[in-house]
């Protein structure tokens, strides 16, 4: 405060200081135009000349009296002709004396007026004088007398006039002096003012270098302090790294375990039980996930992916996995898609999936009857979801609190429902990481309204997105699996699920026997726990990477509970194929094994297609093969003549997508998303055909009414098979061709069923089947259904590798080795003889895989 | 010898001395107003006024310190006057007035400045009394620089001779 009423005090100071200076120079220039007339050299001219005036005509006053004086003395005739002259020129000075402005300043002074009579008086006796052409002497020694007595005049104004020039002068110095002194002042006052203000911009700066200082000091603290906060955040990151590790290893014991148990025939009672714990186990890991969630979030690692996604078929899926949940409480679930929203578009669909079950599984909890409406627009490049219930609704207080974690919207509703809170919080932040908000709006008693924005780009849709879709979606043929775990009952899971999946697997319990198993054994994958004793994963990945061969090519893929990216990053460093987070659900492992053994790293595996058909084809009952295959070549959508067609024309794209598709449809029957058939019982044989055999047959009878062959193209330049009618030929064909073979080969099945009898084939066909074969061995009409989808996993196989080879950029000349190759597999299918197995072009098909 | 040689020496300045006087006493012979000796053609050239009024003349209106009003000089220029008297490789021209005051005028000053030998002013002949006859003007009024003391004081009036150096 002090220093502060110094500095106003000073400020004041030199703002008085700076009105002085202002006023100074002011006066100064009202002076210098004042003396304006002074300072023209003219004027200063005058003055000087006034001295050279008065001794110039002082001088000349002397040497006319001299010329004078001669021609006074003497007695001839008196000779004026040089006293003249002297006279005129005198007579200059005195008008010049007279009439110069220079002297005005000296007209005043006694001395002048008093010469100015005299010469007066002399100039006209001189004048008379001279006039005369004879003029006596007498007269001339009278104007010398005259001259004489004037001339002590004529010195007084010379001496008077010396004396008022120096006064002059002095005057002159005078106000030069005071001028002098006024500048003097001026400049002493700039002099303080400028001191003044070097004092002013010193005190500023030591003011400014003490708040920086404390600034400083400030930063510091505070950086300190947030060192202290992230290391604080770090050890809990690491801390729920560590618990969800510790925590999901036993889950995974658990889950695992309640699945096998609800293999084990439960009674009704136990089956309620078994479900109840396999839903709280389920809810466990929910909240686990939200919670490692929220963590990885607030530290900033999660990391949305850009993919192209189907926005709509998005929504589909959604409406359709959460409409049993609303079905359940008696809600209708209606979902409405503008037309303004694009299909495909960039974003992370896990992401986009997850915020929307957040939202209408809580809008269904919060709703006891009504409808729940998830509604999907477009507008400014934005995509906004909105779910709107007739819910219970919030009110005010609720709403504020709604997305802060830890916070139900309502305590005795959380008691009610049961749920971390954590949901909405982390919906929220992925809505702001997709570049939109998550809002609520909502009335008590009415519902509430929940508006999800997402900023997603429209993009292509990817060239070949059925095909792709169709080979991720591939069931993974039957593979031989590596299992590292020193966990017994991980290992004891993974073999069960592995089993179901219809691979072989090696388990074995640690690094180094992994190592040594997969230098030594013939293995297609590699499964490894990262935390096993002696060598961990990662440590007897890098040893399987340094082996000779092959082998150091092996897809591995390593279980984790820890979803730290520090984690995954030492994974991928150590040369793992991919990350798997535990607890492992088996479609999450299908897909990986699917990947990582299809994935364009994938080692190439010549021959181990047509060896497993081989070996299935010994192994397998014809009768197996009736229904899904007779369901996969009856399909009327005319795939496989499309692929027909595709061959014959030549042309690899189409035949790779030809291919893809068909692949897909075969992948589609394997996984057992056909009806049942049974083929010997009595039942269904009272019931009349069924409904595969219905469908092929209306697909017969529809087929009739096209020609048997069909007549050709009209157009000659148009690719003959490209001709729907050819098409509809081919497709004729085929279909009667397996209509035809249908029946004989019921009857072959059931021959050779009977030949091998149920056991035999049980043992046989163990390892490829698994454990669903083991448990219901006994049941014929399961494995049948086992064994058919197992060939129809070969079959998309197959397709696939086709589809590979013609994607790849296989020419036209290889259409014919495709088709050769298709038609090999038409023939393991549909023998001429109407078997299936041990035929020759099995042989010639693998031989064709070789080349 | 000596008083032959001391004869004839009495003779002849006899002679030059009747000369000088015919030459002095003639009323019809033409009175000199300017001489010119240096470095001239035959110094020293002595110029009346007819010769300097035979030159071209030029005339001009202007302020002096030494009058109240303006008025207007004629005259030849100062480099022609320098011209008809032969004057070569001038630097510096000594001007002298009747009361013996001296100055000295750069040659550029002729050959740039249009510096006329005033003899008449307001078309009227100078006399000795109003500073005549002839009186060295330069054209103040036509330029700042020239009113100046400088100028001023190479202003010569009751101009008598010229001495070319």
């Amino acid at each position: 405060m002090k220093g502060l009423a110094g500095r106003t005090r000073l400020l004041v100071f030199l703002a008085m200081l700076s009105m002085l200076a202002v006023l100074g120079a002011a006066v100064m220039s009202v002076v210098k135009v004042r003396e304006g007339p002074f300072a023209d050299p003219r004027q200063v001219n005058w003055r000087d000349s006034v001295s050279g005036l008065v001794f110039g005509f002082e001088r000349e006053y002397s040497r006319f009296r001299g010329e004078l004086a001669a021609a006074a003395r003497g007695n001839g005739p008196v000779d004026l002709r040089d006293a003249q002259m002297r006279y005129e020129i005198l007579a200059s000075r005195i008008q010049l004396l007279e009439s110069t402005g220079s002297l005005d300043p000296l007209r005043n002074i006694s001395e002048y007026l008093t010469l100015v009579a005299r010469l007066r008086e002399l100039t006209t006796t001189a004048d008379a004088l001279f006039a005369q052409p004879a003029p006596q002497r007498a007269k001339v020694r009278a104007l010398l007398a005259l001259t004489d007595e004037s001339t002590s005049d004529v010195q007084s104004f010379t001496r008077a006039a010396t004396v008022a020039t120096a006064y002059l002068v002095e005057q002159q110095f005078g106000a030069l002096r005071q001028q002098a002194s006024v500048i003097g002042a001026l400049a002493a006052l700039q002099l303080l003012l400028a001191a003044a203000a070097g004092y002013l911009v010193w005190t500023q700066r030591r003011q400014e270098a003490a708040a920086r200082e404390q600034l400083e000091t400030l930063a510091d603290e505070l950086r300190t302090a947030t060192h202290a906060a992230d290391a604080a955040n770090r050890t809990k990151s690491q801390f729920l790294a560590n618990m969800s590790h510790e925590l999901r290893t036993p889950f995974q014991g658990v889950t695992g375990m309640l699945q096998l148990l609800e293999q084990t025939q439960p009674t009704a009672a136990q089956q309620d039980l078994i479900r109840t714990a396999r839903e709280s186990a389920d809810h466990l890991l929910t909240l686990l996930n939200d919670v490692l969630d929220v963590s990885a979030i607030e530290a900033g690692r999660v990391v949305l992916e850009e993919q192209p996604l189907n926005l709509h078929r998005l929504c589909r899926d959604v409406r359709q996995l959460m409409r049993g949940q609303a079905f359940a409480r008696g809600l209708r679930l209606e979902l409405a898609v503008s037309s303004s929203v694009p299909k495909w578009v960039t974003g992370d669909a896990t992401r986009i999936k997850q915020v929307l079950f957040n939202l209408l599984s809580n809008a269904i909890k919060f709703t006891p009857s009504g409808v729940i409406t998830l509604t999907v627009q477009k507008a400014h490049g934005v995509v906004t979801f909105q779910v709107t219930d007739t819910g219970i609704g919030m009110d005010e207080a609720t709403l504020a609190r709604l997305f802060r974690r830890f916070e139900m919207g309502d305590e005795t509703l959380s008691r009610r429902f049961g749920d971390a809170g954590l949901g909405l919080e982390i919906s929220r932040s992925l809505a702001r990481m997709m570049g939109g908000n998550l809002v609520a709006q909502s009335t008590l008693g009415k519902g509430s309204i929940f508006t999800f924005t997402a900023n997603l780009l429209r993009c292509q849709a990817p060239v070949e997105a059925g095909a792709a879709n169709a080979l991720a979606a591939l069931p993974e043929h039957a593979l031989d699996v590596l299992v590292a775990d020193d966990h017994p009952i991980n290992r004891k899971y993974l073999a069960l699920v592995l089993a179901s999946m219809g691979h072989r697997y090696v388990l074995c319990e640690d690094g180094l026997q992994a190592v040594e198993h997969a230098r030594t054994g013939q293995f297609d994958v590699v499964l490894m726990d990262i935390h096993m004793p002696g060598l961990d994963g990662l440590q007897a990945t890098e040893a399987i990477r340094a082996l000779d061969g092959p082998a150091a090519r092996l897809p591995i893929l390593v279980l984790t509970a820890d979803v730290m990216p520090a984690t995954r990053e030492r994974a991928t460093a150590a040369g793992v194929t991919a990350c798997l987070h535990k607890p492992v659900q088996g479609p999450q492992l299908a897909e990986a094994l699917n990947a990582a053994v299809n994935g364009p790293d994938a080692p190439p595996r010549p021959g181990a297609l047509s060896s497993r058909f081989n070996a299935l084809s010994k192994e397998l009952p014809a009768q197996a093969l009736a229904g899904p295959v007779d369901m996969f070549f009856g399909d009327e959508s005319r795939t496989l003549a499309d692929l027909h067609a595709a061959l014959d024309a030549g042309e690899p794209r189409r035949i790779a997508l030809a291919a893809h598709k068909l692949q897909g449809s075969a992948a589609c029957w394997a996984s057992g998303a056909w009806p049942s058939w049974r083929p010997t019982s009595k039942k269904a044989k009272a019931r009349g055909p069924t409904r595969p055999a219905r469908r092929i047959r209306r697909a017969g009878c529809w087929t009739t009414r096209w020609p048997k062959r069909a007549p050709p193209c009209r157009r000659p330049d148009q690719a003959p098979k490209r001709c729907p009618r050819e098409q509809a030929c081919a497709a004729n064909k085929l279909l009667d061709g397996a209509r035809h073979r249908l029946v004989h080969r019921r009857h072959a099945l059931q021959r050779v069923a009977r030949q091998r009898g149920v056991v035999h084939v049980q043992r046989h066909v163990h390892p490829l089947a698994g454990a669903g074969a083991q448990t219901h061995g006994d049941r014929a009409e399961d494995l049948q259904r086992l064994h058919g989808r197992v060939f129809l996993r070969v079959v998309a196989t197959g397709l696939a590798q086709v589809g590979k080879l013609a994607g790849h950029g296989q020419r036209a000349a290889q259409a014919d080795h495709l088709r050769q190759r298709m038609g090999l597999h038409h023939a393991q299918l549909f023998g001429r003889h109407g078997h299936l197995h041990r035929g020759g072009g099995i042989g010639a098909g693998a031989a064709l895989e070789h080349r | 010898m000596a008083p032959q040689f001391t004869r004839r020496l009495l003779a002849g300045a006899t002679v030059a001395l009747a000369c000088c006087a015919a030459l002095a006493q003639g009323a019809s012979a033409p009175r000199p107003v300017l001489e010119i000796s240096g470095k001239v053609a035959a110094p020293p050239v002595q110029l009346d006024m007819a010769a300097l009024q035979r030159l071209p003349q030029q005339s001009f209106k202007t302020n002096t310190p030494w009058t109240r009003e303006p008025h207007t000089y004629s005259g030849p220029l100062l480099r022609d006057v320098l011209a008809l008297a032969g004057a070569k490789g001038a630097v510096t021209i000594k001007a002298v007035a009747l009361n013996d005051y001296q100055i000295s005028i750069p040659a550029e000053d002729a050959a740039k400045l249009d510096v006329i030998v005033a003899h008449q002013i307001d078309g009227k002949a100078i006399p000795v009394r109003e500073r005549g006859p002839l009186f060295v003007i330069y054209p103040f009024d036509s330029a700042p620089e020239l009113r100046s003391t400088r100028y001023y004081e190479r202003s010569i009036w009751q101009l008598k001779s010229i001495r070319i150096e």
